[in-house]
């Protein structure tokens, strides 16, 4: 699985990188969601919002993809078909994980039967030598189709990020 | 997302109990309670706003809350803590300690009211053993 990665050429890699700016092609892949969060991937793409128009086209197979659309907390269940999912991409591999679960696992996050959000699926890809190019984390419950336009433009650096971490001191009163 | 009022809020901790997903958590240390807000876990219900007992938590309207890194959705408010006057426990914040003071109008002195909950139980049972027996 792991041997048949493309032959890892930085410069090709940052090349190709560059030259994705628009009409990216786009993999949706649910690991055990609830359907919220794809019935809005599926409002992107239908004539209200109709991201076609951008070239962000809806395909079959990861092997076509740029970018898998991640929604759900990841079920052991489907953790296999995941990796290999991903594994299949071309590089460079971007992924969008949408939604509560998929960016923290949402109530699921500590449950016997999910994984609990993407960063954990990206330490187990990470140790299976699967490597991911960027990733972009979009929250909400479910992501707003706004939330997940505006998390493809982050994710091509068209947009610049509106949330911080933050650290404040309370104010006695 | 929500946003947490640094003036308002005491660090009672009603919102991360009642979290579903417990994206609001809190981390009571020797030095300072942390209230934290994960807003990649949260899932919008408000139930932190209904049961806010000091309305300190607000709605926005904000959706666009995409980021590059998890560790960019996390949103921490520091509070001092206060530590237990018998045991040396660190156990409530600085703020929640004058709130309830002022709540309960005097009713409890600053010797119960800066004591853990463990130690206030075998202080109040020591005082009404007393009472009855006569006998420290």
């Amino acid at each position: 699985m792991v041997e048949a990665l493309p032959r890892n050429g930085s410069v090709d890699l940052a090349k190709a990188f560059d030259k994705l700016k628009r009409s990216i092609w786009v993999f949706h892949l649910n690991t055990g969601s609830c359907n919220g969060c794809d019935i809005e991937v599926l409002d992107v793409l239908t004539p209200y919002f109709d991201v076609e128009r951008f070239g962000i086209k809806l395909v079959g197979s990861p092997r076509h993809a740029d970018l898998i659309l991640l929604t759900g907390p990841i079920t052991i269940k489907t953790l296999d078909k995941v990796v290999r999912a991903i594994d299949a991409m071309p590089r460079p591999r971007l992924v969008l994980a949408l939604g509560s679960c998929g960016v923290g696992g949402g109530i699921w996050f500590n449950t016997y039967s999910t994984l609990g959000g993407y960063p954990k699926l990206q330490e187990l890809l990470k140790s299976l030598g699967v490597e991911v190019d960027k990733v972009v984390y979009v929250p909400g419950c479910p992501v707003r189709p706004e939330a997940i336009i505006y998390g493809v433009a982050l994710l091509l650096g068209l947009a610049e990020p509106k949330v911080r971490y933050e650290r404040v001191e309370a104010v006695e009163g | 997302m929500i946003e947490i009022d640094p003036v308002k809020c005491v660090g009672c901790g009603a919102c991360v109990r009642i979290c579903p997903p417990k994206a609001l958590t809190i981390e009571v240390n020797e030095k300072e309670t942390i209230l934290k807000y994960f807003i990649g876990r949260c899932i919008f219900c408000w139930m932190c706003v209904q049961t806010c007992p000091q309305k300190a938590i607000k709605t926005t309207n904000k959706f666009e809350l995409s980021a590059v890194d998890v560790h960019e959705l996390q949103m921490e408010l520091v509070h001092n803590t206060v530590k237990c006057r018998v045991c040396g426990k660190p156990f409530i914040t600085s703020k929640f300690v004058k709130e309830v003071g002022r709540r309960l109008n005097g009713g409890f002195k600053d010797d119960l009211l800066y004591v853990c909950p463990t130690c206030r139980r075998k202080l109040t049972a020591k005082k009404i053993a007393t009472k009855v027996t006569g006998v420290e």
